[in-house]
């Protein structure tokens, strides 16, 4: 057997950037999240440890490493000891197949910034291991051998079935314009201009596909797996050391890759007006739109913690009735829209027009049936009155 | 084909070579160690004899991939392989429910693995969505609150041992012959395009069977919908709605 190395260090690269990457980000993920915390409740944040408290990351790195390993007496241990791994392997998994750089949609040599590119079924891929990542949440969860780990397990996995649905639901519009499901390709077909980001003409699905894939990563306000006033920590109760930073490392992973997701399928990923078409061969070339794609996904990142300091934590029933009431009703009529503008052959910008018009007459739809059911409530409560009295 | 199912049948019995039945007469050995390892409560020791027996069974399998020189996708197709049966007897023989579904989500994701070797990445990953991805976590969220100590003797208990066995050996002879007379295809090279090619075919040549397919599963939900249902009538609420007068009561 021989090797081909023109074929292997490409991929070894990427492999070793994703794998060198994703711990320090996600340290440096808890830095930032805390600063931002303490920017939003005006405080100061951690300001010890370095200039700015830049270390203090590094520093926790180091303190989770050597903090005694703790393992309750009442767990399943094998499976106790296996759940946070599986948490975080499939959290990697997941990247294999996003370019966290620019890459041509062509195959060709040299380095590309992804690890397994020209996937045929990307967005399936993602969609069969984002499934897969409920296993060390649950697991964690079963192991433990604790009721409140188990009901934080257990609404996690309500929680994941229900919002895969509006994910698939969201990005089969992109995926029937473009007629592909690689996701260079995806990116690629967005190369044109700013006009041709998928937002704009898909902001429904766009909207649906941040709020699911929230809700998947389990972040607040959907994090209701870990809902400290209800169930102590969540499935995460039994946990400490870096078993529990294996499932932060996988939470945060998770993060990362949805914020990638939102730029490369609805924000064009590498493209900006000035800097469209596919990927040159210069290094200058390459890094600026590498720039490009960090700054647009560090702004959704930051999107993302701010909602967490912002919105306070659904209830259980609201959690269930967004994904079910909310989320796949409007994720079917966006289907439907889209259908009719293909079977049609129509400019896809009428898509815009319906998703627009599908939001604001669902949102009034809504109110009109909240006001109906409180003026019966209150007609209901007036009758009752006048007939006791 | 134009050979009728009967021949067929005794093709497969006529090909009685040590090829076929070493590897039969273990499984049926397996099956019996099996059965024992279900029956009583020292499993550890049996188990390991069950993956013994079906390593060779697969040892034999081997021998009719292998015949020309070892590549990465054979070796890694046996190695899916022994992974998928070995997650099948871990779904059959392990006490605690959980530890069966994991031997599950092993064997369907080495299932998916093998689906991929044969270029078809599609079914692979639709294979991990559909069966690993919901099936088993319902199937999990049933267990967790199942939970119980000790198995109920109706389900170690087996009612005729030596008829599974049998069974189970016949089982493995027509698939055994079924795998040395049938053609195998081969692993395509490279496969551009499978998904739009699947999906062109799937909406034109088949149109018909998925679309009753999909009519079918719309019923199923519908059915289940309709079934799972409480009935309104005559339920006794203590709730806050029980509050307002019934119907009859209200004033016009």
């Amino acid at each position: 057997m021989t090797i081909d190395w023109n074929f292997l260090w490409p991929l070894g690269a990427a492999m070793v950037i994703v794998l060198g990457f994703v711990p320090v980000a996600g340290l440096y993920m808890t830095f930032i999240e805390r600063k931002l915390a303490a920017y939003v409740q005006d405080r100061v944040g951690p300001n010890r440890v370095g200039p700015l408290g830049l270390f203090q990351s590094i520093a926790d790195g180091i303190k989770i490493f050597l903090k005694e390993q703790v393992i309750p007496s009442h767990v399943h241990k094998s499976v106790y000891l296996f759940a946070p791994t599986i948490g975080l392997m499939c959290a990697m998994l997941s990247i294999a197949v996003v370019p966290y750089g620019p890459a041509n949609a062509e195959p060709g040599p040299g380095f590309r910034a992804i690890i397994a590119p020209g996937v045929d079924i990307g967005i399936l891929f993602l969609l069969a291991i984002s499934s897969l990542s409920a296993y060390g949440i649950i697991l964690g969860g079963w192991a433990s051998n604790n009721k409140y780990s188990l009901f934080g397990a257990t609404r996690a996995c309500a929680q994941f079935i229900s919002y895969e649905i509006p994910i698939g639901l969201s990005l089969l519009g992109i995926i029937a314009m473009t007629g592909s499901l690689n996701i260079e390709k995806l990116v690629a077909a967005q190369g044109d201009g700013i006009v041709n980001w998928n937002f704009w003409w898909q902001p429904l699905a766009a909207l649906i596909f941040f709020v699911a894939a929230l809700a998947e990563s389990n972040r607040l306000p959907f994090d209701l797996s870990e809902c400290e006033q209800e169930l102590v920590g969540g499935f995460h109760t039994e946990y400490s050391g870096i078993k529990f930073v294996l499932f932060a490392l996988a939470e945060y992973t998770h993060l990362v890759t949805v914020s990638f997701l939102t730029v490369l399928l609805f924000f064009g990923g590498w493209h900006f007006p000035g800097l469209t078409g596919p990927v040159d061969a210069t290094v200058a070339g390459f890094l600026i739109r590498w720039v490009v794609l960090a700054v647009k996904v560090s702004l959704v990142v930051a999107f993302i913690m701010q909602l967490r300091w912002t919105l306070p934590r659904f209830r259980y029933d609201q959690l269930m009735g967004l994904a079910w009431k909310g989320l796949i009703p409007l994720g079917i009529l966006n289907l439907l829209g889209l259908v009719i503008v293909l079977t049609f052959d129509a400019s896809r910008w009428w898509m815009t027009i319906l998703s627009v018009a599908i939001l604001v007459l669902s949102g009034m739809a809504n109110v009109t049936m909240a006001q109906k059911r409180i003026q019966r409530k209150a007609a209901s409560r007036m009758a009752m009155e006048t007939q006791y009295s | 084909m134009n050979v009728s199912l009967l021949s067929d049948a005794t093709t497969i019995l006529l090909l009685a070579t040590p090829e076929i039945l070493i590897p039969v007469i273990l499984g049926g050995v397996s099956l019996f160690l099996l059965q024992i390892g279900m029956g009583q409560a020292q499993t550890k020791f049996k188990l390991a004899l069950v993956g013994l027996g079906i390593v060779l069974l697969l040892g034999s399998f081997a021998f009719h991939f292998m015949d020309a020189a070892p590549t990465l996708p054979k070796a890694l197709q046996l190695a899916f392989g022994m992974l998928s049966v070995f997650g099948a007897v871990g779904l059959l023989s392990f006490r605690e429910p959980i530890h069966a579904a994991l031997g599950f989500a092993v064997a369907v994701l080495s299932t998916a693995g093998i689906f991929l070797l044969q270029a078809a990445p599609f079914i692979a990953a639709s294979t991990i969505i559909v069966y690993v991805g919901a099936t088993i976590i319902i199937f999990l969220f049933v267990l967790m609150f199942a939970q119980s100590t000790h198995p109920q003797i109706q389900d170690v208990r087996l009612t005729s041992p030596i008829l599974a066995i049998f069974g189970g050996m016949l089982l493995l002879l027509m698939i055994q012959g079924a795998i040395s007379t049938l053609p195998i295809a081969a692993i395509p090279e490279r496969a551009p395009q499978r998904v739009v090619d699947l999906g062109r075919v799937m909406y034109t040549d088949y149109l018909y069977a998925v679309e009753i397919a999909g009519t079918l599963l719309l019923i199923a939900t519908v059915g289940a919908i309709s079934l799972g249902q409480k009935k309104r009538v005559g339920r006794t609420t203590t709730s806050a709605s029980s509050l307002t007068p019934p119907a009859s009561q209200r004033p016009l």
